[in-house]
C-alpha cells in the first residue's frame, strides 16, 4: 500500500477519531461538573411551577404524595402525577410531562383543582421562537378556571402554531379524565 | 495586519450581522428582548473566541483533508460546553434561548471565522479576530433588540442574565402607542432592514465626503501646482 493511501484509510479516520475522543471527554467532564446543578435548576423550577399554577404563595411549604401513572399516560409522555397537599390538606394535583409539539422535548406541568383545570406551565421547550413558544405563554391564561371536559386550545389562530396546539390538547385532555377518574375513585 | 485594524474591522467594516449578513437566524429570532439578546450575543463571543483559540493551536497539526470535519468537532464541543454551563449557572437565560442556542453549531460566523481567519493566523490575531467579530456581533443584536423592544413594549426591561430576576426598567411609550408588531418574527425582519438602510445611507455619506475631500484636494493641488 503507497504511503498517501495509508494516511487517506489510516492516519486521516486515525486523527478524526483520537480529536472526537479528546471531545467526548471534555464534554463528559463538563456534564458530571454541571449535571446536579441542572438537575437543582430543574426541580427548583418544577416546585416554583405547582404554586404557580395551584395559585399558591411562593413560601408555601408543599408536601408533594406521588402517585401512580397509568400506562395510557406514560405512553403520551406524563412522567408524574402529585398530590399537592399543605399540612396534610389536598391543595391540587399536577402531572409532569414530556411530549413533542413542533419539536420534542416539550416538558410542561399541568394542575387541577376540583372540577376545573388550575392552570399551566412550561418547564422547557424547544418550540420556535415567535411561533409555538409564543403559543406556550398564553396556554395558562386559556385553560385556568376551565371545567374539565370543555374544549381547550381550540384556535391557535396564527399558522405555525397548530402542532403544538395540537399535541399539547391531547395531552391535556387525558391528563384531565386521569384526573377525574382519580376523583371518582 | 495591525492588530488594532483586525477588531475594528470586526466590529465595523465586517460586521457579521449587518454587513456580511451572517447569524441572521439567531438574530431575528433572539432579538425580541434586549436582555435575550445580550444572552446570546454573550454566548456567541464565547463560542467564537474559545473555537478560533483552539482552531488557530491546532492549524498545524489538522491535515487538510479533514479539517472542516475537525473544525466542526471543535466547534460542536465548545458550544455543548457552553449550553451546559448555561444550563447550569444562567438556567431561565438557556430555557429563553432555547434551541438557538444549541444552534451557534451551525452559525456561519463561527466556521467562517474559523475557516477563513484562525486556519490562516496566529494564537494571538485569530483571538483578536474573533473579539472584534464577537463584540461586533454582539452589538449588531443589541441595537436589533433594543429598537424591536422599544417599539414594541414601549420600553425596556433588564433583569440579572444568573438568576433572571427583573432589576429595572422603564417605559417611555404608551401601551396603546406601541407598535407590536416589532415583537412578531415578521417585524424583525422590517426592523433589520431599516437599520441595514440607515448604515448604508450613514456608510455612502462618508464615502461621499471623503471622495469630496479628495477631490477638492486634487484641485487645490493642480491649482498649486498651475500657479507655479
Amino acid at each position: 500500500m503507497s504511503k498517501k493511501k495509508l494516511n487517506n484509510f489510516i492516519l486521516l479516520p486515525l486523527f478524526l477519531g483520537v480529536v472526537t475522543l479528546v471531545a467526548a471527554g471534555a464534554l463528559t467532564g463538563v456534564h458530571l461538573l454541571t449535571k446536579p446543578k441542572i438537575e437543582e435548576n430543574v426541580k427548583q423550577k418544577q416546585l416554583a411551577g405547582y404554586k404557580q399554577i395551584l395559585d399558591l404563595e411562593p413560601s408555601d411549604v408543599i408536601d408533594l404524595k406521588e402517585k401512580v401513572v397509568s400506562s395510557e399516560l406514560s405512553n403520551i409522555g406524563v412522567t408524574n402525577k402529585y398530590s399537592i397537599t399543605i399540612e396534610e390538606v389536598e391543595v391540587g394535583v399536577v402531572y409532569d410531562a414530556e411530549i413533542t409539539g413542533y419539536n420534542s422535548g416539550l416538558i410542561f406541568q399541568v394542575g387541577f383543582k376540583g372540577t376545573k383545570y388550575a392552570g399551566f406551565n412550561v418547564i422547557s421547550s424547544n418550540e420556535t421562537p415567535g411561533f409555538g413558544a409564543d403559543y406556550l405563554e398564553t396556554v395558562h391564561e386559556q385553560i385556568k378556571g376551565v371545567e374539565i371536559g370543555n374544549p381547550i386550545l381550540q384556535d391557535p389562530s396564527k399558522t405555525g402554531k397548530t402542532l403544538t396546539a395540537n399535541a399539547l390538547r391531547k395531552a391535556l385532555e387525558a391528563c384531565a379524565e386521569d384526573y377525574l377518574e382519580g376523583r371518582a375513585g | 495586519m495591525k492588530k488594532r485594524k483586525i477588531i475594528v474591522d470586526g466590529i465595523f467594516a465586517n460586521n457579521a450581522a449587518f454587513m456580511l449578513f451572517l447569524g441572521m437566524c439567531p438574530s431575528l429570532a433572539t432579538t425580541n428582548s434586549f436582555m435575550s439578546a445580550l444572552g446570546m450575543g454573550i454566548a456567541v463571543l464565547a463560542t467564537l473566541i474559545l473555537t478560533n483559540v483552539a482552531i488557530s493551536a491546532l492549524r498545524r497539526f489538522v491535515p487538510n483533508e479533514i479539517r472542516i470535519p475537525v473544525l466542526i468537532v471543535i466547534i460542536a464541543t465548545t458550544v455543548t460546553i457552553i449550553e451546559m454551563l448555561m444550563q447550569a449557572y444562567m438556567f431561565d437565560l438557556s430555557q429563553t434561548l432555547g434551541v438557538y442556542l444549541s444552534l451557534i453549531v451551525v452559525n456561519c460566523i463561527i466556521l467562517g471565522r474559523a475557516e477563513a481567519f484562525a486556519m490562516k493566523n496566529t494564537v494571538l490575531d485569530s483571538f483578536l479576530d474573533a473579539v472584534g467579530t464577537g463584540i461586533g456581533f454582539l452589538l449588531g443584536l443589541l441595537a436589533l433588540a433594543f429598537a424591536r423592544e422599544f417599539l414594541g413594549t414601549g420600553g425596556i426591561a433588564f433583569s440579572s442574565l444568573l438568576t433572571g430576576q427583573h432589576i429595572w426598567s422603564f417605559q417611555l411609550i404608551p401601551d396603546g402607542y406601541t407598535i407590536t408588531l416589532f415583537q412578531e418574527s415578521s417585524g424583525a425582519f422590517i426592523m433589520f432592514g431599516l437599520i441595514v438602510a440607515l448604515i448604508n445611507a450613514v456608510v455612502a455619506k462618508i464615502n461621499d465626503n471623503k471622495k469630496k475631500k479628495a477631490a477638492a484636494a486634487r484641485a487645490a493641488k493642480l491649482a498649486t501646482e498651475g500657479g507655479k
